[in-house]
Formats: structure tokens, sequence, C-alpha cells
């Protein structure tokens, strides 16, 4: 194995388990109501951006991508569980490539 | 422990949906990496031990181009930041004692088993042992896809055009949307968007949603009422 790999390789798993472990030990379970609820925000603002990165990143499929994106959103709203939301947003952004091109 | 037998369970079931996505960029990956002139043994390695498939590209993508390991290094440390987020939201529900060890759990936080768990306490069954389940789903999937990849060498062929990406963010916005239950929390995600289209053009994929995650916070920390006496 190449040495410089074998360097990046180690450095590269180190700094990517301290970001995954370093939460962890940096929180804590006893928090107050409100900072509870504004770590809550957390994941809503993660995972909109990588809607929001899947939509930009679309290279001009964004006719077919955006109006899956709010079917899939749609049945969430009504608590659909996630294979639904996919399996339905998938058909309909396959159905809307077919139409859109 | 049955209990946490269970949960683990449901945690790995409840990823299978994405297992497409994952296995058509995992595919893709073998092919990418062996081109790049990295080892079978190497790209195991990676897939092992890095467990990130966007990390995964980047650092494949700088050693084919002979960037410094400090280039490396730094870059995948960036793409990778927003996890500290999510390991301090995660402990809000993740009490100490009764969980997976917090390290062995760390190796498996990724964006969708982070997005399932949250998803679990959104319903009100917080569990670290799901999150784990869901993280060794993700593994299973990744590292069976490209070993599969680099076993046929490129002979199963998804085309680029397949749309099978596209599971990524459709999947996000199942799990984003039940979290959205108040204004304030529409504001956040909004205002989530406009960082992400910002910062989308002069940062990285990993530096973009860390930015967009703490302007999220940022509405929060104005919006939420205070608590009562």
């Amino acid at each position: 194995m190449d040495r410089s790999f074998l360097i990046a390789f180690a450095g590269c798993v180190a700094a990517t388990y301290a970001s995954r472990v370093a939460g962890f030990y940096a929180g804590t379970h006893d928090l107050a109501e409100r900072n509870r609820r504004i770590l809550g925000y957390v994941p809503i603002g993660a995972f909109t951006a990588i809607v929001a990165l899947g939509l930009a990143d679309s290279t001009g499929e964004l006719d077919a991508r955006l109006p899956a994106v709010l079917v899939a959103g749609s049945l969430a709203y009504r608590r659909a569980p996630l294979w639904v939301c996919l399996a339905i947003g998938l058909a309909a952004y396959y159905g809307l490539r077919q139409i859109v091109g | 422990v049955n209990e946490h037998r269970r949960e683990i369970r449901r945690g790995l079931a409840s990823l299978l949906p994405i297992w497409p996505g994952v296995v058509s960029i995992g595919l893709a990956y073998a092919v990418v990496s062996r081109d790049a002139g990295l080892t079978p043994f190497e790209i195991m390695l990676l897939c092992v031990f890095l467990f990130s498939g966007a990390a995964q590209f980047a650092f494949t993508s700088l050693i084919e181009d002979h960037a410094s390991a400090l280039a490396i290094i730094g870059t995948i440390a960036l793409l990778n930041i927003r996890h500290v987020l999510y390991g301090i939201s995660a402990r809000r529900w993740l009490p100490d004692h009764g969980q997976p060890p917090r390290p062995v759990l760390a190796h498996f936080l990724v964006d969708e088993s982070f997005g399932v768990a949250e998803a679990e306490v959104e319903r009100g069954r917080p569990s670290g042992w799901f999150l784990l389940g869901g993280g060794l789903s993700l593994w299973l999937a990744w590292n069976l896809s490209v070993a599969v990849g680099l076993l046929f060498e490129g002979a199963i062929d998804i085309p680029d055009d397949a749309g099978l990406d596209f599971i990524f963010p459709l999947s996000f916005v199942a799990l984003t949307i039940p979290l959205i239950r108040h204004r304030r929390h529409l504001a956040a995600a909004v205002i989530a968007v406009a960082v992400t289209f910002a910062f989308n053009q002069i940062a990285g994929t990993g530096l973009t949603v860390f930015a967009a995650t703490v302007a999220a916070v940022g509405v929060a920390i104005v919006l939420e009422p205070r608590d009562g006496p």
C-alpha cells in the first residue's frame, strides 16, 4: 500500500470519526426545554439543505424533480411511511421525465 | 436485550427503501475508484472505516490529482463537519445509559441514519439502538454494493441518467416535512434553503449543509419562546 495513501487515509478516518463522535460528548442530555427545542432545528436545517442541494444540482431536470418533491412532501405531510413517499415520488419523477423530456 | 435487538432490526429495515440509491452510487464508486488507481483492498478499507460516500468520492479524486495529505484531510474534515451538529442534537434525546456505546454509535452517524432516528423522535420513540440499526443498514448497503462493483469490474452498468440519486433528496423531504410543525420551523427551513443556494456557489456540499444548519439554529434562538418560570 502506498505510504501517501496510508497517511491520507488514516487522517481522513480520524477527522471523520472525530466529527461523528465529538457531538455525542460535546452535547448533553440534561438540557433546559428551550435548548432542547433549539437543537431540534438541526435536522430541519440540515435536511432542508440536502433537499435544496439535490434540486440545485439536478442539471436540467428541475421540471421533473420539483413536482416529484412536492408530491413526496405532501404524502409526508399526511404521515405516509418513507417507502410510500419514495415510491410515489419516484413514480412522479419518472412519469414527468417522460412528459417533459 | 431483546428490546435493543428489536430496535436495531427496526432501524435496519427503516432504511431499506433507500438501498437502491445507495447501491447505484456504490457501483459507480467502485468504477471511479478503480479508474483512479486505488486497489480493491484500499477501496474496501475506505468503505469500512471512512464510510462516507461524498467523502470517499472527494478522497479518491484528490488522491488521483496527487493532492497533499494535508489538503485531503482538510477537505474531508470540512465535508463532514456537519456531523458534530448531528451528535449534539441527538444528545437531547440520547440518555447517558441504556443506549449503545457512543464511540460505536458515532461510526454509524450519517445523514440518513440520523434522519430516520429523528423521525422516530418525532413519533415519540427516540432510540440510540434504532439509530445504530439505521447506520448499520447504510454501512451494509454501501460495503456490499462497492464490493459487488469491484467483483464485477463495471459489468453492472447503471446509466448516469437513471435518476436513482434522486432517492436521497426525496427521502429527506419525507423525513423533514413531519418535523415542520410550527411557523418558526418553516421560517428556519426557508432560511436554510436561502443559505444553501447562497453557499452552494462558493462552498462544497459539507460546508453548505453546515452553514444552513447553523442558520436554522440561529432562527430557533431568535424565534423559540423562553421557558416559563
